[in-house]
This record gives structure tokens, sequence and C-alpha cells, in this order.
């Protein structure tokens, strides 16, 4: 086996090292979306409890929002719409990444030498055609 | 002294492992760029077939060779098997690999087309991809409140939570039964099926070990899971077409499954899960895997089978097949035609042939002794020497049978290396074929209903 020159060396453990760093980014970016999703879905099931609590006091229809640094006192509609676009944009945003994920964890499995993981790039089967399946498999 | 007798019982419990005949061979014995190593993964000689082998194994990889045939051919104890063996153990796991005898296919019970298609469809297999939402966390509270009356919709609140986040759930009353079924409490690890809501216990997590000082046998400890709550999980199964044929011919029920007889598979069912995997492919929901199917003895099978398999081999969903067979030029079985290997001459023309040669001193005596540590056998080097001599002189595997004999002949001399003595005893007791054959000659009027030598089998 021919020896390599450590620049090749040096350049082939950096190219290493970037890919990992670029899976690990991404799950960590997954990690801060589904937190705030999840908390935006804690707001979102206290307001509408909160909602049937105040109609009947007569609290007005406002609540308060945390925009940045600033809490804004904002009507409940408004308030709940924000949050469930913001919801749906999380969403669309942690799939994107999960999606780009294999890629970069493919990448760097071909990087390190290790075998591919097949059958990744297929298209998930439907729930009823899974039962189906899992039945031929005898689960 | 009871510790000790117990110890005894224990023994006597756990399963005798059988050693078979090919045991010991893990692979093809290959480096990357396919040279074969002289002695690897229980492989020894047969350099030349080794790197046919291995060029076939890197095309059956890449998918290339599906709907093609090799064939291995060879004198009685030149590895034909062993190499079939290896291949299938360097293919992996992942790919079907399924190894029949040419006699098997003659069953009362199924047509010998029948069996070779269900042969055919269990080297086929199909991957497929399955993707779920869970939900996966550590239980850390949970809060159910039932209402006063005794009756009506109870509510409650579920705390998760990972290494890195912890969420409140609300929830409703499907979730409370199912939570109240699985017995769920604080310190258990759990997934909640999104599409479902399934509720699956992992088992407890590790830093509530100590909260009781009592568990049960089947308490599992985990880890508290990593990441992110909501998470994606994807399972790439791969399953064979034969599998998938079973289930939708279940007009005998469900017994079928278990005892393995599955009977006649109507040709339309077939068809339909044909169509179905194409459906799939095209989605890209589905990809094929074409495995191996190697049929060992193949001058068993008879013409019918033969032009078969001829047809079988050109469906777009053939696997590799590879035959071995140990004949020469002989007779086609259900023919009065002569021909190489007792394969019809249109069906060799499809093959690709490897041919394994006797084996040369060196290697035999490499073999006895990878047997020797297969069987657990110590053995001195000159008794090694004299069975390799047999070995050359008589079989090879007279000589790999003679090895466990001589084991325990040198164990009634309470010794622990099988010396010459232990050779020369066992092969004055059991004699090998030649012997055997020399003996009749001698005393072939002294047996009864002796035909002499006119009634021979025909073995050219």
């Amino acid at each position: 086996m021919a020896t390599k020159a450590p620049e090749t060396v040096q350049q082939y453990l950096s190219d290493v090292e970037s890919a990992a760093e670029e899976v690990i980014t991404t799950q960590q970016e997954v990690v801060t979306l589904d937190r705030r999703r999840n908390t935006n879905r804690e707001a979102l099931r206290s307001l509408r409890s909160n909602a049937a609590v105040s109609a009947t006091t007569g609290s007005g229809g406002r609540s308060w929002i945390c925009v940045g640094n600033m809490f804004l006192r904002m009507p409940r509609e408004f308030v709940v719409e924000s949050i469930e676009k913001e919801q749906k944009q999380l969403d669309t945003e942690i799939n994107n990444l999960r999606n780009s994920l294999r890629g970069k964890v493919n990448k760097l499995n071909d990087l390190e030498g290790k075998e591919e993981t097949r059958g990744t790039s297929l298209r998930p089967l439907s729930q009823d055609e899974w039962c189906a399946v899992r039945q031929a498999l005898g689960k | 002294m009871a510790a000790v007798s117990l110890t005894s019982e224990e023994h006597e419990v756990t399963r005798i492992e059988r050693i078979g005949a090919h045991s010991h061979i893990r692979g093809l014995g290959l480096t990357d760029d396919l040279t074969p190593k002289p002695s690897a993964q229980g492989m020894v000689g047969q350099v030349k077939a080794r790197k046919a082998a291995g060029v076939v194994q890197s095309m059956i990889k890449e998918g290339k060779l599906a709907g093609q045939a090799v064939l291995i051919a060879g004198q009685p104890g030149t590895g034909k098997t062993a190499i079939a063996l290896g291949l299938s153990q360097s293919l992996g796991p992942d790919t079907p690999f399924t190894a029949i005898s040419a006699s098997e296919i003659y069953s009362l019970g199924m047509s010998k087309t029948e069996v070779l298609t269900q042969a055919f469809r269990r080297s086929i297999g199909v991957r497929i991809k399955e993707e779920t939402e869970i939900i996966e966390g550590e239980v850390v509270e949970v809060q159910i409140d039932r209402p006063a009356t005794g009756t009506g919709a109870k509510v409650g609140k579920l705390t998760l939570k990972t290494t890195e986040m912890e969420t409140i759930y609300d929830l409703g009353n499907k979730l409370i039964e199912a939570l109240t079924k699985e017995k769920v409490q604080a310190g258990d690890v759990i997934t909640i099926d999104k599409a479902t809501g399934k509720i699956t216990k992992l088992g407890r997590s590790f830093t509530r070990a100590r909260d009781y000082d009592a568990t049960g046998p089947q308490t599992r400890f985990v880890q508290c899971p990593e990441g992110e709550l909501q998470k994606r999980k994807e399972v790439v199964h791969t399953v064979t077409l034969h599998e998938i044929d079973v289930i939708n011919n279940r007009t005998q029920g469900f017994l079928a499954l278990f005892s393995g007889d599955t009977g006649e598979i109507k040709g339309e069912v077939r068809q339909q899960i044909n169509a179905k995997v194409a459906e799939w492919r095209e989605e890209g929901k589905a990809e094929l895997v074409p495995g191996v199917l190697f049929i060992d003895e193949v001058h068993m099978l008879d013409i019918e089978c033969f032009s078969f398999l001829n047809r079988a081999l050109e469906d777009d969903m053939a696997p590799v097949v590879i035959v071995a067979t140990n004949r020469g030029i002989t007779r086609i079985r259900g023919t009065q035609n002569v021909s190489p290997h007792g394969i019809p001459i249109d069906m060799l023309d499809r093959m690709i042939i490897v041919k394994t040669s006797p084996y040369q001193e060196k290697e035999i005596r490499e073999i006895l002794k990878i047997r020797c540590e297969e069987e657990d056998c110590e053995i001195q080097d000159d008794a090694l020497v004299v069975l390799t001599k047999i070995g050359l002189e008589t079989s090879l595997r007279y000589a790999i049978q003679l090895i466990t004999l001589a084991n325990l002949a040198a164990i009634k001399r309470k010794e622990k290396q099988i010396a010459i003595p232990d050779v020369k005893k066992v092969y004055q007791l059991f004699i090998d074929e030649q012997r055997s054959q020399k003996f009749l000659k001698e005393y072939e009027d002294e047996f009864m209903f002796d035909e002499g030598t006119e009634g021979r089998m025909e073995t050219s």
C-alpha cells in the first residue's frame, strides 16, 4: 500500500470532521425547533382552556404575547393565529431538516468507509399497506 | 456442595451445538480487491474457483447477474458446497439465500415446478420502508383527575422529558385509558405512536433505578432518550416474495404459517403480488433485492425441471441461480440422452461454469487442521501428517470423519492430544470406500444376492 502524503491525510480528516459537524448541527437544529414546537403547543393549549374561563368572567379577549424582548397585549384571536402559523412553519422546517439529514449521514458513512444504509431513499408505505405487510411477517 | 450440584444441573439444560460439515466456513476468504488469500475464513486452496466466486459475488451485490446461472462443477469432496456457502456468508444478511438439494423437489404434496417456483420466490427480497412519527420520552409526572361523581370524562396531564427538553401534554379519555392499561408511572420511558395513539413501555429510566428496594426480574432499565421529543422513526425491512405469497394464499387458514406447510400457491395470487410489487416499485416505495438460489446435486433434476428453469430464468424477477454437481458426462434424468454434467446443452449454454479441482497435500493438511479446531480436537503434528496421507490416498471426507473418532480413542487412552496410534486404531476399525470395495470383491461369492460385476450401478 502506497503511503499517502500528510496533506492528503489531513485533507481527508478535515473532510470527515466537517461532514460529521454538519450532521451534528442539523440534529441540534431539529432539537431546538422541536423544543419551540412543544412550547408553542403548550401555549395554544392553555390559551384555549383559559378562553373558556375568561369568557365567563369577562376579562376581555386579550392576552400577553412575548415577541423578542417585548411583551405585547394583543387580541386573543390574533395571538392564536400567529402561533398556529409559526407551528406550521416549524413542522415543514423540521421535515426538511430531517430529509436533508439522510444525505448528510450517508455522506459521512461514505467518507468513513462504512457501508451505505440501504433503502433509506425509498418512500414509506402507507399505514394500511403496513398493516397488510405486518400480517405477512406474522406480527 | 449444593452449589456444585446446582451448576451441573444447569449444564445439562444448555443446548449441545452440533458441528456440521461446513460449519467452519465464514466467507470466501478474499481481500478487498478479490484476491483469494491462501487460507482465510475457513477456506483453503481452490484459489481459481474462489476468485471466480468473488467476481460473481460482486456482480450479485451490484444486482447485475440476476436471471443468470452459475455452475460449480468438480469431483466429490473438492469444496463445491463450501464455495456456495462461503458466497452466501459474504453476501451478508440482507441478501436472500436459499439452498436446496435437487432431490427435494420430488415431493408427494406438491408438483415439481411448484417447489421450484417457491424456491425461486424465496430468493427474491423486497425492500420496503416503514416511517412512523413517535413521541419518545421519560415520564416525569402523570396526573389524572377523576370526576367526583365517578362517571364522566377524565382529564389529565402527562409530563415527558428527554435529555434536551421537557413538556406537558393534555390527555384525552382514550390516552388516559391506554396509560392506565399499560400501568405507566413516573420514571418509565415510553413511546406514543402519533398515528394510532399506541403506547409502548420501553423500560424504566436508569436515574430511577434506586426508587424501590425490590424490583421484579423483568424490569428493564434504559437510558433517558436524547434529542427531540417528537421523533421520526424509519425502519427498512426486507421480506421475500414467498412470505407475501403465503399470507395472501390463506385458503387453508392460519395454521399454514406455523406448520410451514404452505401447499400449492395459486398462480393468480402470485400475479396479484407481482402487480402490487411492480406498483410499489414504480411509486418508489419498494426495491427488489435479487438473491441467490443454490441447487445442490443438480443432476438429480429431470428434463422437465430443466426446461422450466430455462423459462423461469428469463423472468424479470429471477434470482441468481447457482447449481453444483459432481457428475461428469452422464444421462439426463428423464431421457436417454447423455450430456455433460447431466445438464441439457441448451441449459448449459446459459451458465457460467466454475471448476473446482482436487486439493493438494498442503491444502488437505490445512483443512484437516481447521476441522480439528472446529471439532475441538488437539492433534500432534506427526499424527496430522499421517492423517493427511490418509486423506490423500482415500478421500478428504474420510480423513475428516476420522478426526472425531481418533479423538474418542485418545480420550479413552486418557490423553488430550490425538497421536499416531489413535489414528492407526480408527483407520483399522473403520474402513474407507476403497478398502470396502476391495473386501467385497475378494469375498463376493460369500454375500447373499450378489450379482457380481455385471449388475453394478453405472457411475461415470
